[in-house]
């Protein structure tokens, strides 16, 4: 099974999926992942990673900019799915994933697009009902 | 001849559910099967649970076989994790959909968020049960309320009488004890509506139901205390008790909600080990569930992961068939609840069954403490202070070492009382007198 694991590298996040990424690995599963790079990245243990580099954030402008990513807060999901859509790499391992999980809130809008050009694969937000979903 | 009465029990955590209220929606109907009636049960789809709560499938295997079953399909579109059953808004603003679904949701005839699509499929399916058998009786249970509509709904299309189970309280905070929906509000109506029709109303304790008396004092005689009790898979054998050896095994068995308090067991636990001896080469094992969901809650599960160093083990969930032989690897008991003079818990009724030491963790007002007072091995911490729930850990420790065989058995005996048959019984004759049943 193939399957693809999209993040946006959130440091609380990161045991829970690399204990999955492990999982999966064991049970003979290829695992990619996609990501938004954090500040200091850390390799993944997957066959793949796709890097789509760190988000630009308002919050290098100081005060205002940390208030307007408030007031604005989806910017990270938009963010990764516009780079998604351009990243050839991306579409193509999520076109023939057979499972995409998502690991963070903040990765629903590239997981409902993938999710309308692969409708056959579960698309699927949080590590444990991915992990769990094939045994529902 | 007349033929069996035909009950129609009706609830929404029914085995494979792995709930809290799951052993007497489990108990009640196996009850009424047990007394001559022919039981149906109205209830969900199985993959509610196995999707969404999570699934103690061993409890299946504890529904009494004369039982029908029939399941009614529920949507609970909150905890979808699959985004290709996602709308679009839900995808691109999840906070805007939120808070649709929740408008939605109270803007309905009853509104009850997250459970009131519910409704309809189970209005039709009771409608089709009376259809194929006619009910005699309907008993719902809640939480959610949802239920007691296809029990209203059999009263007003064919005049079928209703007793309504209450585990919890619907206009009461059974934690602050404050009315949480206005009688004016559509809830507040439906609850008068409800209470004035029915045969009967169940309550889990005196508190509760002196509460809703005092509320509807139309209905006040109607009303009954059935408290929860401990199921027979877990009566105590009739040896002995021996006491414990150390190291001590401290155990917790149940779902640690956010309304548990945790942190504070955890700094009273490590006070008790800098205090005594015996708690210090002692172990704590929490069983269970941490949260409602199948995913453990993150700041119980840090909290727990956090205290590891000092003894204390999170060791997942246990299936119902294995309660038993979990109790038999404890030493003491700890009964760790959230405060509110309405909370009883049904584990307390659990832990009388074992006999053993039980420290209680939980505000001295709960309604627990009126259960629990005259228990011979019962250690209440006196508050929610660390050195007050240390000492009760440390008496309970020693308890365990050293209680002799007189205080163990009257332990024991005084649990006995609390079996989950000796509460329904008295309720189920009631009603088999009562309830005309046409030739």
């Amino acid at each position: 099974m193939k399957v693809v694991v999209v993040t946006v590298s959130r440091s609380g996040y990161r045991k829970a999926t690399e204990d999955a990424l492990r999982r999966w690995a064991a049970a003979g599963d290829t695992v990619s992942v996609v990501m938004l790079r954090p500040k200091d990245p850390a390799p993944w243990d997957a066959a793949s990673t796709v890097d789509l580099g760190s988000p630009t954030t308002m919050k290098r402008l100081g005060k205002v900019g940390t208030a307007i990513c408030r007031v604005w807060p989806g910017s990270v999901n938009r963010q990764l799915a516009s780079r998604v859509r351009r990243s050839a790499q991306a579409r193509a391992l999520l076109a023939e994933a057979d499972l995409v999980c998502g690991v963070e809130p903040v990765t629903t809008r590239t997981l409902y697009r993938s999710s309308r050009r692969n409708p056959d694969a579960p698309h699927v937000l949080g590590i444990d009902p991915a992990l769990n979903y094939f045994q529902r | 001849m007349s033929r069996r009465p035909h009950l129609l029990y009706v609830a929404w955590g029914y085995p494979p559910c792995r709930g809290g209220g799951v052993y007497r929606a489990l108990a009640t109907p196996n009850a009424f099967a047990a007394a001559g009636w022919d039981v149906t049960v109205l209830t969900v789809t199985r993959e509610t649970f196995t999707r969404y709560t999570g699934a103690d499938e061993s409890l299946e295997d504890l529904i009494d076989p004369r039982i029908t079953v029939v399941r009614t399909p529920f949507r609970w579109e909150a905890l979808e994790t699959d985004v290709r059953q996602w709308s679009w808004l839900r995808a691109h603003f999840p906070r805007v959909w939120r808070r649709w679904v929740k408008r939605r949701d109270t803007m309905r005839d009853l509104p009850e968020v997250g459970y009131s699509g519910w409704r309809s499929d189970l209005e039709a399916a009771a409608s089709r049960i009376h259809a194929e058998k006619p009910v005699d009786l309907t008993l719902a249970t809640a939480n959610p309320a949802t239920a007691w509509m296809a029990a209203w709904h059999l009263h007003r299309t064919a005049g079928v009488p209703y007793v309504l189970d209450q585990r919890d309280g619907w206009s009461l905070d059974v934690f602050s004890g404050d009315r949480i929906h206005d009688r004016g509000s559509k809830i507040g109506r439906w609850e008068t509506r409800l209470f004035a029709a029915a045969r009967e109303a169940w309550f889990v304790n005196e508190p509760i139901r002196a509460w809703y008396a005092r509320e509807y004092p139309d209905a006040a005689a109607r009303m009954h205390v059935v408290m929860n009790g401990w199921d027979p898979d877990l009566a105590p054998t009739s040896a002995d008790p021996v006491p414990s050896k150390r190291p001590l095994t401290y155990g917790y068995l149940g779902t640690i909600s956010k309304k548990v308090p945790l942190a504070e067991f955890v700094a009273g636990w490590q006070q008790a080990r800098r205090d005594d001896d015996v708690v210090a080469d002692a172990h704590c094992s929490l069983r269970g569930y941490l949260g409602f969901y199948k995913t453990p809650d993150a700041v119980s599960l840090t909290l727990v992961e956090d205290a590891e160093e000092s003894g204390i083990a999170f060791a997942g969930p246990v299936a119902k068939t294995e309660v038993a032989t979990v109790y038999h690897g404890f030493d003491v008991l700890l009964l760790i609840l959230g405060t509110g003079l309405f909370v009883t818990s049904g584990k307390v009724f659990e832990y009388l069954a074992t006999g053993l030491p039980i420290v209680s963790v939980h505000d001295p007002s709960n309604a627990a403490t009126d259960v629990l007072r005259g228990y011979p091995l019962w250690f209440p911490a006196a508050s929610l202070a660390a050195d007050d729930i240390a000492a009760a850990l440390v008496a309970a420790g020693h308890a365990a070492l050293e209680a002799d065989v007189e205080t163990r058995r009257a332990a024991r005996d005084f649990g006995a009382a609390y079996s989950r048959d000796n509460q329904l019984a008295p309720r189920v004759e009631a009603l088999t007198a009562s309830v005309a049943v046409p030739a």
